[in-house]
């Protein structure tokens, strides 16, 4: 059986989880932006509404500064037990915070640092062998000895990654499956890349404003350029790319695989 | 404080430690590596030979040079992910580098990192003229061996190394927490990401159990280092985001809005060989910055010189004075307008918050 996760937005409002299809769990928050969080009052709300549901949330956190870490400690501590809500970090000293302070949340290692390498260009680039081009589907979920490492210090209960034509979504479904973790693959669009510096606020570093308008919210930006064999979509701090072809990968299926569904650019 | 700076080759190493150089860092592309993946999956994370050294063997050459001088010599293993089975001739091939006179490997997968602090290698015995290096004797067999057995943390973390093993800005340190993970994971150094202002830099330095490095010249990308996944092909090395983009807006309004399509185009304007740290430099010395480090493996010898005397010109200049911001951003500006013969600019910039009008536009 492989389980669904829905993509409802970085911060759901009240009856959103009624959008869900029958079985799936949402995912809210952001990989890439820390101004794209849920406050930990709105949190607790939607994760109640979830526990009556018995839908499984996931909370995606990006990567954060000191200031940005204490910060958000309301939200993480706004976390029910149970096991009902499980953390996407891209951020490795959140993991290590949470494995201090709240051993009980289920915390997992995002797809911001899966390994993979989702730039266009790996499709087109002529000068790649195709053991190199190879190498660009790699990933840390499916390394066991980072994930020794990993699991040792930050007790991680999944590992996140994006579909990829490129990558060994079954073997490393496997490897996890065999250690009692999951795998959370996230359907098209992939994350690119990120900046720190967000275009919405004319190139200020996010850390820079208290707080932020989400001006993100209305619209894309579509890059392209004759040489990257695909268009780059903007969206706050992230780049992403639909990867054609990427929608024909096969997912992997299993009990401990996650499907992670957008509706258009996270 | 020392300055950290790229070499490519031995011929380089008095000009660099002339102008200031404290520390040097330089690559080289396994032939089993090689081998595997083609020349442009490297090891060290750059697409051209001339960002290498040329072998170990003038790794070597490298490293006694530098150590005539009196200078460790890091190597860069900074390559992620590693697959398993590249572990064992990587292992091997930092042994070589040690052998050679490595003081420090430079790493950027926890599985790498990982397996180098539970295998601690024999760096040369001190031999006339320097600290170590010169040429490369031969390894005692294999490596072999599993090497990604699952050590606990304690005694991973309790090896003691005869080499540094730094985190390489690919790990995306933003938090103390993130340093205090690696250090549990083995690094002994860690490099910060270029995104964080000075005081965040201090911070951390102030903080953290490991010495850090903050970048502070040269090599400014608009993206997160250690989270972007663009592939860096051109052999004309205009790298995806250096290219100017068409751009189509798809959503509520009319268009792209203008403080967004400026900001877009700005970043295609960054050129990373005018990026720069030098205002923040004595503030970052002063708040316990371990190392400075200069961008720029495979760029001409001159550039690398003028970068490094520009940062220890800072360095001089700042040193035991207590400049305030404001004085170090009118000196840095000045430097910065007689080393490239025009004003600095926002897009190249490391340290906005030196910049009088501020970060950004509203």
């Amino acid at each position: 059986v492989t389980r669904e996760v829905v993509y409802l937005g970085p911060d759901p409002p009240p009856g959103a989880l009624d959008a869900l299809p029958e079985g799936a769990g949402a995912a809210l928050g952001s990989d890439y932006c820390v101004h794209l969080l849920p406050s930990p009052g709105r949190f607790s709300l939607l994760s109640a509404e979830a526990a009556e549901r018995g839908a499984p949330l996931l909370l995606l956190v990006p990567w954060l500064r000191d200031g940005e870490l204490r910060r958000l400690l309301p939200l993480f501590r706004a976390i029910p037990p149970g096991g009902g809500v499980t953390v996407s970090s891209n951020d490795l000293g959140l993991l290590l915070t949470l494995t201090l302070l709240l051993p009980g949340v289920p915390r997992t290692l995002g797809r911001l640092y899966s390994g993979q390498k989702r730039c266009p260009r790996v499709a087109a680039s002529p000068l790649l062998t195709p053991a190199g081009r190879g190498w660009h589907g790699e990933g840390l979920p499916g390394s066991a000895a980072s994930r020794a490492v990993l699991g040792s210090v930050l007790s991680l209960s999944g590992y996140h990654a994006d579909l990829l034509p490129g990558s060994d979504l079954a073997g490393w479904a496997a490897a996890l499956a065999a250690e009692g973790a999951t795998l959370y693959v996230h359907l098209p669009p992939a994350v690119v890349t990120v900046t720190d510096r967000c275009p919405w606020l004319g190139g200020k570093s996010s850390a820079s404003v208290a707080a932020c308008p989400r001006h993100c919210r209305s619209g894309v930006v579509a890059l392209s350029h004759r040489s990257m064999g695909e268009e780059l979509l903007v969206r706050g701090k992230g780049r992403f790319v639909g990867l054609p072809g990427g929608e024909e990968a096969a997912a992997p299926e299993g009990e401990n695989v996650v499907l992670v569904r957008y509706d258009g650019v996270p | 404080v020392r300055i950290l700076c790229p070499v490519d080759r031995a011929d380089e190493v008095d000009r660099l430690v002339d102008a200031g150089a404290g520390e040097l860092y330089a690559g080289v592309v396994p032939p089993s590596w090689e081998g595997e993946y083609g020349p442009l999956v490297t090891p060290t994370r750059r697409t051209f030979a001339a960002a290498h050294a040329s072998g170990l063997d003038e790794f070597g050459r490298i490293a006694a040079a530098a150590a005539g001088r009196g200078v460790p010599v890091f190597a860069v293993l900074n390559v992620s992910p590693v697959p398993d089975r590249m572990i064992a001739p990587l292992l091997a091939h930092a042994e070589d580098l040690v052998r050679a006179g490595a003081a420090g490997l430079i790493v950027a997968d926890p599985g790498l990192l990982a397996a180098l602090a539970a295998r601690p290698f024999h760096a040369p015995p001190a031999a006339g003229g320097g600290e170590g290096g010169g040429a490369v004797p031969p390894r005692e067999g294999s490596p072999g061996g599993p090497v990604h057995r699952a050590l606990p943390v304690e005694r991973v973390a309790s090896h003691v190394k005869p080499y540094e093993l730094v985190a390489s800005t690919l790990f995306s340190v933003f938090n103390g927490a993130a340093a205090a993970f690696l250090a549990r994971a083995g690094a002994t150094r860690v490099v910060l990401p270029r995104e964080l202002s000075a005081d965040e830099l201090c911070a951390l330095a102030g903080e953290s159990s490991l010495p850090v490095e903050a970048v502070a010249m040269r090599g400014r990308c608009p993206n997160v280092e250690g989270f972007c996944t663009h592939l860096h092909d051109d052999p004309e090395r205009t790298w995806p985001c250096e290219l100017r983009y068409a751009k189509e807006w798809r959503g509520a309004g009319e268009g792209i809005p203008p403080f967004v399509e400026r900001a877009l185009s700005r970043d295609e304007g960054t050129d990373r060989h005018f990026s720069c740290g030098l205002c923040a430099v004595p503030i970052l010395a002063a708040g316990g910055v371990h190392a400075l480090k200069v961008v720029g493996r495979g760029a001409e010898t001159e550039r690398k010189v003028e970068a490094v005397a520009a940062v220890a010109a800072m360095l001089a200049w700042g040193e035991g004075a207590a400049p305030s911001s404001a004085e170090c951003a009118r000196r840095g500006k000045e430097l910065y307008r007689r080393l490239h013969g025009r004003p600095c600019r926002r897009e190249n910039c490391y340290f906005p918050e030196f910049s009088p009008e501020g970060e950004g536009e509203p």
